[in-house]
C-alpha cells in the first residue's frame, strides 16, 4: 500500500515549542467546567430535588401554580419595596428548602439581570426619556456644535425603571430556580400535563431538555478536544472568537443532530398521534429512566 | 533501557461520586510500545484512555507521563499544558467533538498555529497532512459536513500535525470501511515503526492483532484482567468470551493464523 509520510514525521521532535507563560490560568476552561458541574451534575442528578426540605415536600402542581402566580404578580409590581419583600420571601424559601443560597444568589443575579441592566441602561438617559437629573454625565457646551449643546444625564425616573426591571428579572429567576431545583423532572412534566398541557407538548419539552443536556455534554467534550490542541495561550479576544465559532458549529451540529434524532424516531415508527395516545403517559412516569445524553452519543457514534 | 511514557499506579476513578468504575488499575507503557486496550462496550476503554491523556483525573492513585506526575492543577498551567498536549495526542471516539473549525484546512492548521510555529511551516505541514491522509480535495469543506470516515481522517491529521510522541486513539477503526481500516492500520504501523508510542482501544481483534504487540483487557466490571502479549490474548478463547469480546458463534477460518472473529459491537 502506497503511503506518503512527510519527512518531519520521521522523527520525534524534541524541541519545546512554547508561547505560553507558566502559571497562566484558563478562564474559559474553568467556567465551562463549572457550568458542566452545575448543569450536568446538579441538574441531571436532581441532587437538590432529592433532599428533604420545605418545597421538595410540596406537590409539583402547587409549586407550578405558585410560580405562575408569582411571575404574574412580579410583572405587575412597580413598587420596589414590594419587590424587595418578594426577594426576601424567595430567600426564605431557598433556606427552608436547604438550597445553597449564596451560590444561587451569585448565579441568579450575576447573569440575566446584569444583561437586562446593560441593555436597558440607555433608556435611563435623558436622551431617551426626559426627567429630573440624577447623575450628570456631560455638562453640555454653548460654543460647540448644536448636537452637543445639551447636557446628558441619567434621569431619576429612568433609573427607577431600570432598577425595577433588574429586581423583577432577578426575582423571577429566583422563583423559577425554586421550582426547578426542588422538583424532580418527571414530576414537573407530569404536573404540566395535569394542569391541561397536552402530553405531546410536554414530551417535546422534555425531549428538548434532555437534548439540551446532551448538547452541553458535546460542547464540553468539544472544549476538551480543543484544549488538547489549544496548546498556546489565547488572548481574551481569541477565546471569545473561538467560543463564537464553536457556538456556530454547535448550532450547525445540533441542526444535523436533531434531524438525525428525528429520523431515528421515525425509523422506529414514531408518529405524534400514536405516541401521545399510547406511550407518552408511560414515558413520563417515575419508572421511566430517561436515556442519558452519553448513551445517545454512544449510540450515535456507532 | 527504554523510558516509560505512561505510569499508572493504583488508579481509581468514578464518573459519579460513590460509583467507582476503576478500583485500582496499574500498568506502565514504555516509549515505542504499541498497546491495545480491549474490552466490550461499557468496559471503560474510553475512560481509561481519557485518564492517560489527562482529560480525566483519577481520584486515587497517580499517573506519570514522561516521568512527570500529572495533576489537574498542573494541567491548568498553560506552559505545562502546552508541552503535554503536544507530546500526547488524542483521537476521540467521536470525531464530531474534535472538529470545530469552518474549513478542513483551518482545522488541521489549528494546533501548530496555536503553538506559534511560523506561518510558512504551518502551511507546509498542513499540505503534507492533506496529502498523507489523502484529503486534499476536502480542504475547503466544512468538517461537520463530511462523512464519518472523512471526519476521522481530518481528526487524525489535526492531531498528527503536532507530531506527538504518544498517540492515543479511541476506537479508531469503528465506522470505517474495510479499505480505510487497512489504510489506517498501515499508517499506525508506520508511525509506530518511527518510534511513536501507540495506545488504541478497540473491540476489533483484527486491528489489535495487526497493530499492537501488547494488550490490556478490561472485563465488563471494569477490571484489568489481562496484561500481556497480543497474540497470547487472541488465542485465549476462554478469556475473550469471559470479557464478552467473542461469543459462541465465533469461528476461525481454516487458514491458520488468519484472524477473523465475530466480535460484539
Ligand atoms: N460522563 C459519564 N458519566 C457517568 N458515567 C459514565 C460517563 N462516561 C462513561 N460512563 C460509564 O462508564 C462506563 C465505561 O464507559 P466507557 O469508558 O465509555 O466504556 P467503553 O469506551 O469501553 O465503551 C460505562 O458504564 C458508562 O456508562
Ligand atoms: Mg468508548
Amino acid at each position: 500500500m502506497e503511503l506518503f509520510i512527510p519527512e518531519w514525521l520521521n522523527e520525534t521532535d524534541p524541541r519545546v515549542y512554547s508561547n505560553a507563560k507558566a502559571g497562566g490560568g484558563r478562564f474559559l476552561v474553568k467556567s465551562l467546567r463549572s457550568l458542566n458541574s452545575i448543569m450536568v451534575d446538579d441538574l441531571t442528578a436532581e441532587k437538590w430535588a432529592r433532599q428533604e426540605g420545605l418545597l421538595q415536600a410540596l406537590s409539583a402542581d402547587y409549586k407550578i401554580a405558585g410560580c405562575i402566580i408569582m411571575l404574574v404578580a412580579l410583572s405587575l409590581m412597580r413598587d420596589y419595596r414590594l419587590l424587595l419583600a418578594l426577594w426576601g420571601v424567595s430567600l426564605a424559601l431557598m433556606m427552608a428548602s436547604r438550597l445553597p443560597v449564596l451560590t444561587l444568589q451569585k448565579r441568579i443575579w450575576g447573569i440575566i439581570p446584569l444583561i437586562t441592566v446593560i441593555v436597558t441602561l440607555p433608556a435611563a438617559l435623558n436622551l431617551v426619556s426626559d426627567g429630573t437629573p440624577l447623575l450628570i454625565l456631560y455638562q453640555g457646551s454653548v460654543n460647540g456644535p448644536a448636537a452637543l449643546a445639551n447636557p446628558i444625564f441619567i434621569t431619576r425616573q429612568g433609573m427607577q425603571a431600570v432598577t425595577i426591571l433588574f429586581l423583577r428579572s432577578g426575582i423571577s429567576l429566583s422563583m423559577v430556580a425554586l421550582l426547578v431545583m426542588t422538583t424532580k423532572v418527571s414530576g414537573l412534566f407530569k404536573s404540566l400535563q395535569s394542569i391541561g398541557i397536552p402530553a405531546h407538548f410536554t414530551f417535546i419539552v422534555e425531549m428538548s431538555y434532555r437534548y439540551l443536556i446532551m448538547l452541553l455534554k458535546i460542547s464540553i467534550e468539544m472544549y476538551e478536544a480543543r484544549r488538547m490542541r489549544t496548546v498556546g495561550r489565547l488572548t481574551y479576544r481569541q477565546q471569545a472568537a473561538l467560543l463564537g465559532s464553536s457556538l456556530g458549529f454547535l448550532f450547525a451540529q445540533s441542526m444535523q443532530l436533531s434531524s438525525e434524532v428525528f429520523q431515528a424516531m421515525t425509523a422506529r415508527c414514531y408518529s405524534i398521534e400514536r405516541f401521545r395516545d399510547t406511550y407518552a403517559a408511560d414515558m413520563l412516569s417515575d419508572s421511566f429512566t430517561p436515556m442519558t445524553p452519553g448513551q445517545l452519543l454512544i449510540d450515535r457514534s456507532k | 533501557m527504554k523510558s516509560n511514557v505512561f505510569e499508572l499506579r493504583q488508579a481509581a476513578y468514578a464518573h459519579q461520586p460513590g460509583h467507582n468504575i476503576f478500583e485500582s488499575i496499574s500498568f506502565d507503557i514504555a516509549a515505542g510500545e504499541s498497546v491495545a486496550v480491549l474490552g466490550a462496550n461499557g468496559s471503560g476503554k474510553s475512560t481509561l484512555l481519557k485518564i492517560l491523556c489527562g482529560l480525566l483525573h483519577p481520584q486515587a492513585g497517580s499517573l506519570k507521563v514522561f516521568g512527570e506526575t500529572i495533576s489537574e492543577e498542573l494541567l491548568e498551567d498553560d506552559a505545562f499544558s502546552q508541552r503535554f498536549h503536544r507530546r500526547v495526542g488524542f483521537i476521540f471516539q467521536s470525531s464530531d467533538v474534535q472538529l470545530f473549525n469552518n474549513r478542513v484546512e483551518d482545522e488541521i492548521a489549528f494546533g501548530p498555529s496555536q503553538l506559534g510555529l511560523p506561518e510558512r511551516e504551518v502551511r507546509r505541514r498542513t499540505a503534507d497532512m492533506l496529502k498523507m491522509l489523502d484529503i486534499e480535495h476536502l480542504k475547503e469543506r466544512p468538517p461537520y459536513r463530511l462523512s464519518g470516515g472523512e471526519k476521522r481522517k481530518v481528526a487524525l491529521a489535526a492531531v498528527l500535525i503536532l507530531n506527538p510522541e504518544a498517540l492515543i486513539l479511541d476506537e479508531p477503526g469503528a465506522g470505517l470501511d474495510p479499505k480505510t481500516q487497512r489504510w489506517l492500520t498501515h499508517l499506525l504501523l508506520e508511525l509506530n515503526r518511527r518510534g511513536r508510542t501507540i495506545v488504541l482501544s478497540t473491540h476489533n481483534l483484527e486491528m489489535a492483532h495487526t497493530v499492537t504487540q501488547r494488550s490490556l483487557v478490561l472485563s465488563e466490571d471494569h477490571r484489568l484482567v489481562f496484561d500481556g502479549a497480543t497474540p497470547q490474548v487472541l488465542s485465549d478463547r476462554a478469556l475473550l468470551s469471559q470479557v464478552n469480546l467473542i461469543d459462541e458463534f465465533t469461528h476461525e477460518h481454516d487458514e491458520k493464523s488468519h484472524i477473523h472473529l465475530y466480535t460484539h459491537g
